[in-house]
Formats: structure tokens, C-alpha cells, sequence
């Protein structure tokens, strides 16, 4: 999982055109550091996705 | 100010009760004496929609009859353009100028001869709940909801019998569920989203708010950018009023994450609907779809990356001119990996899967939840309390009608009861994709027995 920090950020937003936002990059990495830790949680529907099978029940 | 309905309007006005021109002129007055307090429309048009108004009678009396919508005043949300009005999407950062086109859907908006009288307020680029400066008609301590707030706020207050909104995370059915007011938001694609500022244009949807499941279906049926015989036969049935008992009905109900945690007071307000349901034949069924525990995490992966791509300029021109929460979902979207986005769309087909897979197994016809888990939030609200812990307003809203953005598949929203402030609490109801028809047949059902239609503030 990625840990950004803030001189991370700064090489990001430079990449993204995004420099005028330099002063926030300590905010910015936190935000980006909670959003990374979300998405992770997504791996354990990912890998489960692989082994499951959906079958039609018909309820008798 | 009680909500007209739509074909009461309608009737009056071919029964030469009333005029095109008279409704409209009744709008602009009310707008005039009621929007100081609850800001539902941002921009009104009142020179055009009087003229607009006027050919409407001229058609009438000469016969040419547009359908039910002839001559019915609408607002329209501000993210879709409309000729010579601006899009201002509830943000500083876009321009005054009047937008040359109509938008798809306004254009079959004037097809069928419906009245735009002006803007409703969004939430900042359709992006939040609250849709500041708009205010909840039933108290305006409390947010209308969002991000379609001023749409909603509109309708409820009587201004309007119906209103255009957007919904990429349940941008209809919060407002709608927050002023006690229905909702659709129709299936993925089913109305056309050209000319409207996209947030999301994977999750977006375009649909109705009005006063009752009938009046959303007489719009969402207008402005659907195919035929369909689904809403054409509900409306039949309509009137023939062969929709009243629910036998061979199952309703599926989910009683686990992300429908929980919920309030009790919701949990109870919807136990009650669920039990009146029943009462009409329906079969209630307890189903689980484990998998929507991850309805946040897919939805705000693919928000972020598509509003991110979408907005970038206006992030780079305009950064301190948006709202901090949004402008750090769009700042997201352009520093974090695309193999983010990538999951997030990955989680949505497994999502949409498991909730198709549900509705198979257990034989549904509808999936219902309460639309929101906690009551309306007063406008300086931050988190609701579940338990011993808090969870932002946002979240709250959004975990229980997102899952069915990722999915796709329609969904609409209306009042079945109120909390202990007195404020409207709002019932879900899902359906399958295309099916409309099931959806708007149920909540109908519900409604002409509940009769929190005429709920008003």
C-alpha cells in the first residue's frame, strides 16, 4: 500500500501540472493516504471475485 | 404551498380550467414570494416561459395536444444547458454565458411541451448533500439533501410540480427522501445525458422529482431516449387503476452493510412500511449480497478519477474557488495511481453481479432499504452517531443508494413516513435494469395506500 508524503505530493502535482497546490501538500498526502486505504479494503472483493461461481436457485 | 399534481394539471387545462399561461404566471410568483427563504432556483426565465406558455394555450386551442407534460412548468436542475441560460453547476468557477444548445433531454423537454421556468440549485458541481444556498421547505434549519437539493426543494414547496435532476450516488433519491417528495433515478443510459456537465459519466443518471410515483413516471416517460412499453404500460394501468395489490410480489430486504448501521427511528419507520407492504399481498424476503460492503470504496474510486479528469482545468485555474472536500476528491483524481480507478470499475461488475445474482436467486421483484439511514442533517452538520461511533453526513447518504449507481439499475425514492422532528423519511425501492414498470408499480401501490403523497411542509 502506498505511504505518500509530502515531498511525494510535490513531485506528483508537479507531474500534474498541479504546483500552485504545493502549499497544501502535507493535507493532500493525508487525503491521498485515507483514499489509497479505501480502495485496499476493495482487494478482498477482487480476490474473492475469482473463486465465486453465481448458480440460479430456484426456491422450491 | 400544496403540490399539484401532473395530470390533475392536465385535465384543467383541457378542460380550459386553467391556462398554460396562468400556471406559469402562478410559478413566478411563487418563486417570487418563496424562493427568498428556501433558494430552490438559482435563474428564472420569466419572459421565455411565458411565451412558451402562450403557444402552449395557442396549441391546445387549436388542437395539437403535446401529451401530459403540455403546458406543465418544470425547473431544471443546473448542470444541464438549456438555450441562452447559463450552467452555473453551483460553482464559482464556470462563466455566465448562455449556452448556445439545448441539451438532449431538454429538447424532448420541449417536444413535449413542458414549461422550463428556470435553474434549481446543485451542490457545487453535483458533487455533495447539501446544496447550498438552497434549504429544506419542511425546516429550513435542515439541507434539502443533494445534489439535485434545489429540484427537490422546488417540488415540495409547491413552486413546481416537477423538476430534472442528476444522480451519481443518490443525487435524486436523498433529496428526494430529505423533502418528503419522490424520486426516480431511472436505469443506466435509459435518458440521454448530451449537454448535461457531467460528474462521473460512468455513474450519472438523469431523472424525475415530483410529487408522486404516477407524476415521476409521466416525466421519466417524456424523456427516456427510447420507447419504452414498461412506463407506457404502468401509466395504463394507471388509469385504469389496476394497480392496487401486490400479490406474487417479493421484496427483498437487506438487513446488513450498507444499509447498516441505521437509526432506530428510520429502522422502525421502514419496519412499518415493509409490515404495510405485506398487508398488500407482497411477500417480504430477508436476502444478503455481501459484496455491497464495498459499495464506498467502488463508488468514490471511480468518482474521484472521472471528476478528476473532467474538472483538471478548472482545478488548475480555479483550485481555491471550490469547496475543499471536492477539490481534494478532484486533486485525487489526478496524483493517485490509475490502477485505483481500475479496481474501482472491477469492483462495480462484481457489485452489479452480485445484486443481479440476487434478484435471480431469490426470485425478487423489487429490493427495498430506507434511502437514507439517519434523518435529514441540519445545514451545519458534519456526522451522524451510530452506536459509539460517528460517520460524515456524505457517507451516511451515500452508502445506501450508491449501490445501485454501481449496478445501474433504477431506483426511486418516496416518503413512507415522518421522524420525530417531523421531518419526511424516505423508502427505496430498487428494481432490475429495464424494469421501471415493477418499481413504479410497487412504490404506486404503496403510495394510493400510505398516502404520503400529500404530505406537504
Amino acid at each position: 500500500m502506498s505511504n505518500y508524503t509530502e515531498n511525494d505530493i510535490l513531485i506528483l502535482l508537479e507531474r500534474a501540472n498541479l504546483s500552485s497546490l504545493n502549499s497544501e501538500a502535507e493535507s493532500i498526502a493525508h487525503d491521498l493516504n485515507e483514499r489509497s486505504k479505501l480502495n485496499e479494503t476493495l482487494s478482498e472483493l477482487l480476490r474473492c471475485s475469482d473463486k465465486k461461481i453465481h448458480f440460479k436457485v430456484s426456491e422450491t | 404551498m400544496p403540490i399539484s399534481k401532473i395530470r390533475t394539471l392536465s385535465k384543467e387545462l383541457r378542460d380550459g380550467k386553467v391556462s398554460a399561461m396562468e400556471l406559469t404566471t402562478r410559478t413566478i410568483e411563487c418563486i417570487k414570494t418563496l424562493n427568498q427563504d428556501i433558494n430552490a432556483f438559482e435563474f428564472v426565465d420569466e419572459e421565455s416561459a411565458l411565451t412558451a406558455a402562450k403557444n402552449c394555450d395557442e396549441e391546445l386551442r387549436s388542437g395539437q395536444d403535446r401529451g401530459p407534460l403540455h403546458g406543465i412548468p418544470i425547473g431544471i436542475k443546473d448542470i444541464i444547458n438549456v438555450e441562452n441560460w447559463p450552467t452555473r453547476c453551483g460553482s464559482e468557477t464556470y462563466d455566465s454565458r448562455p449556452k448556445k444548445n439545448d441539451a438532449e433531454v431538454i429538447r424532448q423537454l420541449r417536444k413535449a411541451g413542458a414549461i422550463l421556468v428556470g435553474k434549481t440549485v446543485p451542490h457545487e458541481l453535483a458533487c455533495g448533500i447539501a446544496s447550498y444556498p438552497a434549504k429544506n421547505p419542511w425546516d429550513q434549519k435542515y439541507i434539502p439533501g443533494g445534489s439535485s437539493g434545489g429540484s427537490a426543494a422546488a417540488v415540495a414547496a409547491g413552486i413546481v410540480p416537477m423538476a430534472l435532476g442528476s444522480d451519481t450516488g443518490g443525487s435524486i433519491r436523498i433529496p428526494s427522501a430529505a423533502c418528503g417528495i419522490t424520486g426516480i433515478k431511472p436505469t443506466f443510459g435509459s435518458v440521454p445525458c448530451g449537454g448535461i456537465e457531467p460528474l462521473s459519466w460512468s455513474l450519472d443518471h438523469i431523472g424525475p422529482l415530483a410529487s408522486s410515483v404516477e407524476d415521476c413516471a409521466l416525466l421519466l416517460h417524456s424523456i427516456t431516449n427510447t420507447n419504452r412499453p414498461d412506463l407506457t404500460l404502468f401509466l395504463e394501468s394507471i388509469n385504469q387503476k389496476k394497480v392496487s395489490e401486490l400479490k406474487d410480489c417479493r421484496i427483498g430486504v437487506i438487513r446488513s452493510e450498507p444499509f447498516e448501521p441505521i437509526q432506530n427511528e428510520i429502522r422502525e419507520i421502514f419496519d412499518v412500511a415493509m409490515l404495510q407492504l405485506e398487508s398488500m399481498g407482497a411477500q417480504i424476503v430477508d436476502v444478503e449480497i455481501p459484496e455491497l460492503k464495498h459499495t464506498i470504496a467502488a463508488e468514490f474510486a471511480i468518482i474521484c478519477f472521472e471528476a478528476g479528469y473532467y474538472h483538471k482545468d478548472r482545478l488548475i485555474d480555479f483550485a481555491n474557488e471550490i469547496d475543499a472536500d471536492i477539490k481534494y476528491l478532484l486533486i485525487a483524481g489526478n496524483l493517485l495511481p490509475t490502477e485505483q480507478y481500475f479496481r474501482g470499475l472491477h469492483a462495480r461488475n462484481i457489485i452489479a453481479d452480485a445484486i443481479r445474482h440476487c434478484f435471480d436467486r431469490y426470485e425478487l421483484s423489487v429490493i427495498a432499504t430506507p434511502t437514507l439511514p439517519a434523518p435529514i442533517a441540519k445545514t451545519d452538520q458534519t456526522d451522524f452517531r451510530y452506536g459509539d461511533k460517528d460517520e460524515p453526513v456524505t457517507i451516511s447518504y451515500v452508502r445506501t443508494t450508491a449501490p445501485f449507481n454501481l449496478a445501474g439499475i433504477p431506483a426511486l425514492s418516496t416518503p413512507c413516513g415522518l421522524d420525530s422532528n417531523g421531518l419526511p423519511v424516505g423508502l427505496q425501492i430498487a428494481g432490475r435494469a429495464m424494469d421501471e414498470f415493477t418499481i413504479c408499480t410497487v412504490g404506486h401501490a404503496y403510495e394510493s395506500v400510505v398516502k404520503w403523497e400529500n404530505m406537504t411542509p
